[in-house]
């Protein structure tokens, strides 16, 4: 087990090396670049050229990608073009509101997707069955941008009950504070997040519904199952022991895939409701080509993307014991 | 179950680990405390800089106008009044002398001296700082201190734009130099209002300058700048009463509702920015003149103004803004006119030869691309609208559309024929045109040159009298209403709409909150 995960990490370096390659190509493969973005269109051709010089643009590529690896080796991610400031410190600000917003959008969708799900499958055919049918299509198919400003007219505007946009503390000090007496931070906090945090979840909620409800129906059909009930176990020990359990395997994927898709294509919700997280921080460095803050930012992604699909699959070990890894 | 127990504690050790990074908070109840006296500005894309020197964003702009002063301030006419400089002489034509205010002091205690006004021109010219806009500044040949309170600007050529342009904020020179690259995040300067706080994309927090020279504003301690970057997201959160006061760029449908809300007042004038299309003078098709007009004359403007900018953004008579000194409503661009704009083509040797509904000439389809960028929805429905139309009149045209990078730097290097884009913060008339329209100007992408022209700019650009600039102005703009090398399509509307509750405010078409200093946050 232990070998495996050391395995699994160490590939982790040249999966990024390759990130890094086909990001540093590609960016610069499209036209425009962060001069001319910078400068605007007051640019005179000599004055692009000067910022070209000034942010060392004017190089060779290959000598470009040379600096950039030889700094990332010492884990220094380079200074954003735009904001000055350095990438990895704009990079953990926005993420830690990214994951913050992920997790609550992730437990959410399961603490709503996975009941339904559950019923649904057993009581197939069902008025709940069908009504969880209907949920999920509405859920996956509803646009995020539609139901964000929907949810803002009613919450905000109409009802006047939720902060219409922006985040509160960071969660975690929000706890921190409400357990050392200050429990009107974690409110306030929680009021932020709970609009965002809802309409991101509710696709992932009706996609984890589905995914269990199959899943699980796939399971109620084996001859084991049967032979549970023949012995005479009652209905929801036979649904907890026997099926969920057996029937939990591609739940689990299906709920690390969520985590990895929200992780960076959160961009939707976190324009509409403010959420300053990596989503739009990517997007914008694209529409600028702020070259270092998109690498920075899609490396970090892609190296928790990668951790948690490492995490997913050594849960798989934990919940079957059939699997294991050497 | 217990399963996903464990799971959600993985996630949620992720979650700790980085939200811990993160910084510290402000309770609501320290928020509400204040309430009366803070101001929340909603803003569509957060600040890349706060160094004057350096911004690009009209966030920036609008926040560093508050935190700094320049040597002049432009008001709501655009017209330069005194700020950090009271009074200024101009003895020959290629030198200003300015002399500042006394006693006045930077948010750090320090005195604001020649030597930091020196030093912010001197890095704004430096090629290698990489100022954004130092081209407005390259007429300026040196700038000195002549005493602690007087500075002197020698010109390499008369440069009547000048004062238009000196609202720069002014840095400090010993902390600008000492903090380098991070000044821009820890800004000093001499204005009303100093930054307290700023959490990255999501909000700047600026607070009354107790020591400010022209008295610490009174009712407004706080201004809040709150990015949102949705527009119809901001408008809800006005409405939600999360926010005090939004500016353009707006929805117009949003626009149109906040107005009729009475809770609000809503302000639209024309902005000081038109967009515009630009015609390649030098592509083959393009350089008849004749052919320009004609396809002018196939622009449908008032459906688009009315349409596609539902009236909030006004049709253009030339490339002179209303509200500048220099306007005249005398001039007229080709209207529309499909009849006479096939005549002209046919006139021009451009008929439909083979009968496949396409005019050609010499075995040439006459082939148009319009181009714009995706960033804008308004400009994307305009050129499809207009490729529509040039298609209903035998021009086979196509539509090319891609990120602002892409767009601009094809712009820039010569490679399109008509694109749609626009211009602003044209504070002066000279920064609509000279560099646009002069033969070999830096932004005259398309190649025109027009000997007329050139003379007419040169003299707009060096004469002293403000009738004399004028009357070259009109004159020029008169040539490019005729020849098309532009064809302005409309004026850009400014918009601002606040709650009723904040009296004293002016707004100004450039969209700067200076006035607050003297506003206040009163009852409904």
């Amino acid at each position: 087990m232990l070998s495996y995960v050391i395995r699994r990490v160490l590939l982790l370096i040249p999966m990024m090396l390759g990130i890094v390659v086909i990001l540093f190509g590609l960016m610069r493969l499209i036209p425009g670049d962060p001069a001319v973005v910078l400068l605007g269109q007051d640019a005179t051709p000599q004055a692009i050229a000067q910022m070209h010089h000034a942010l060392g643009l004017d190089r060779p590529l290959i000598v470009q990608l040379g600096i950039y690896i030889a700094h990332l080796a010492v884990g220094d991610l380079g200074r954003s073009i735009f904001q000055h400031d350095p990438v990895s410190q704009i990079v953990l600000v926005h993420l830690s509101a990214t994951v913050e917003l992920t997790v609550t959008a992730l437990f959410l969708a399961i603490v709503i997707g996975l009941p339904l799900g559950i019923v649904a499958a057993v009581r197939q055919g069902s008025v709940i069955d069908m009504a969880n049918m209907v949920f999920a299509q509405l859920g996956v198919s509803m646009p995020v941008f539609w139901l964000g400003i929907l949810l803002m007219f009613w919450f905000a505007v109409l009802l006047g009950w939720l902060p219409a946009f922006g985040r509160g503390a960071p969660l975690l000090q929000a706890i921190a504070a409400a357990l050392s007496g200050h429990p009107q931070v974690l409110v306030d906090s929680l009021r932020h997040l709970a609009m965002p945090a809802f309409a991101l979840g509710l696709n992932g909620a009706a996609f984890i519904s589905r995914i269990t409800r199959s899943s699980m129906l796939d399971v109620l059909h084996e001859d084991y199952i049967r032979t549970a009930l023949a012995k005479g176990l009652t209905g929801w020990k036979v649904v907890y022991h026997h099926t969920l359990r057996n029937a939990f395997l591609p739940i689990i994927s299906v709920i690390g895939l969520q985590f990895g898709t929200l992780l960076g294509g959160a961009v939707l919700t976190e324009t509409i409701f403010s959420w300053p997280g990596v989503g739009r921080l990517a997007v914008g460095a694209i529409s600028q080509r702020d070259y270092p803050l998109l690498q920075g930012t899609v490396l970090v992604i892609a190296l928790l993307f990668s951790l948690v699909n490492l995490a997913v699959d050594l849960l798989y070990a934990l919940i079957d014991p059939r699997i294991r890894f050497d | 179950m217990k399963r996903l127990v464990k799971l959600v504690a993985v996630l949620g050790l992720i979650a700790f680990i980085a939200g811990l990074t993160a910084g510290d908070w402000v309770t609501p109840a320290q928020a509400q405390q204040a309430e009366v006296s803070v101001l929340r500005v909603g803003t569509d894309v957060d600040a890349g800089t706060l160094d004057p020197r350096l911004e690009q964003d009209t966030t920036a702009y609008r926040v560093t106008n508050l935190i700094y002063d320049g040597l002049v301030q432009l008001d709501a006419k655009l017209q330069p009044q005194p700020d950090l400089a009271v009074s200024w002489k101009n003895p020959d034509p290629k030198t200003w002398i300015f002399q500042l205010r006394s006693g006045v002091k930077f948010q750090d205690g320090t005195p604001v001296t020649a030597e930091d006004v020196v030093y912010t021109f001197q890095t704004m010219l430096d090629p290698n700082f990489g100022a954004p806009h130092r081209g407005l500044y390259t007429p300026i040949e040196k700038v000195e201190a002549i005493d602690a309170h007087t500075v002197k600007f020698t010109l390499k050529q008369p440069y009547a734009p000048l004062l238009s342009y000196l609202d720069l904020g002014i840095v400090p020179k010993h902390v600008a130099e000492k903090e380098g690259q991070n000044f821009g995040s820890h800004p000093i300067g001499s204005g009303p209002f100093k930054l307290v706080r700023w959490d990255k994309a999501s909000k700047i927090v600026l607070e009354a300058n107790p020591d400010f020279w022209g008295g610490e504003p009174q009712f407004i301690k706080k201004i809040e700048v709150d990015v949102v970057p949705d527009n119809t997201a901001r408008a809800q959160a006005l409405e939600a009463g999360d926010l005090d006061l939004i500016q353009s760029p707006l929805s117009p449908q949003d626009v149109k509702r906040l107005a009729k809300d009475k809770r609000f007042t809503t302000v639209q004038m024309t902005g000081t920015g038109y967009t515009y299309l630009n015609f390649n003078t030098k592509d083959p098709i393009l350089s008849d003149v004749k052919v320009r007009q004609a396809l002018a004359m196939l622009v449908d403007q008032k459906t688009i103004v009315d349409q596609i900018y539902q009236g909030i953004d006004k049709a253009a008579t030339s490339i002179l803004l209303p509200g500048s000194w220099a306007y005249t409503d005398t001039i007229k661009q080709p209207s529309y006119d499909p009849q006479r704009a096939k005549a002209l083509l046919a006139q021009e040797g451009w008929k439909d030869t083979n009968g496949d509904g396409i005019l050609d000439k010499n075995g040439k389809k006459l082939s148009i691309v319009l181009s714009t960028h995706s960033e804008d929805p308004n400009r994307i429905q305009v050129v499809e609208y207009l490729q529509n139309i040039f298609k209903q009149n035998g021009i086979d045209s196509t539509v090319n559309i891609s990120d602002w990078p892409s767009f601009i730097a094809n712009v820039q290097d010569g490679k399109y024929q008509i694109a749609l884009l626009g211009w602003l913060n044209l504070v002066d008339p000279d920064r609509a045109m000279y560099n646009q329209l002069h033969t070999g100007g830096g932004f005259n992408w398309g190649g025109y040159s027009n000997p007329q022209v050139d003379q007419l700019l040169d003299k707009g650009r060096t004469a002293s009298s403000q009738d004399e600039r004028a009357k070259a102005y009109r004159e020029a703009a008169k040539i490019i209403a005729e020849e098309v090398p532009y064809y302005i399509l409309t004026y850009q509307g400014y918009q601002v709409i606040y709650t009723t509750a904040l009296k004293g405010f002016v707004p100004n078409s450039l969209g700067m909150l200076r006035s607050l200093v003297h506003a206040s946050l009163g009852g409904p």
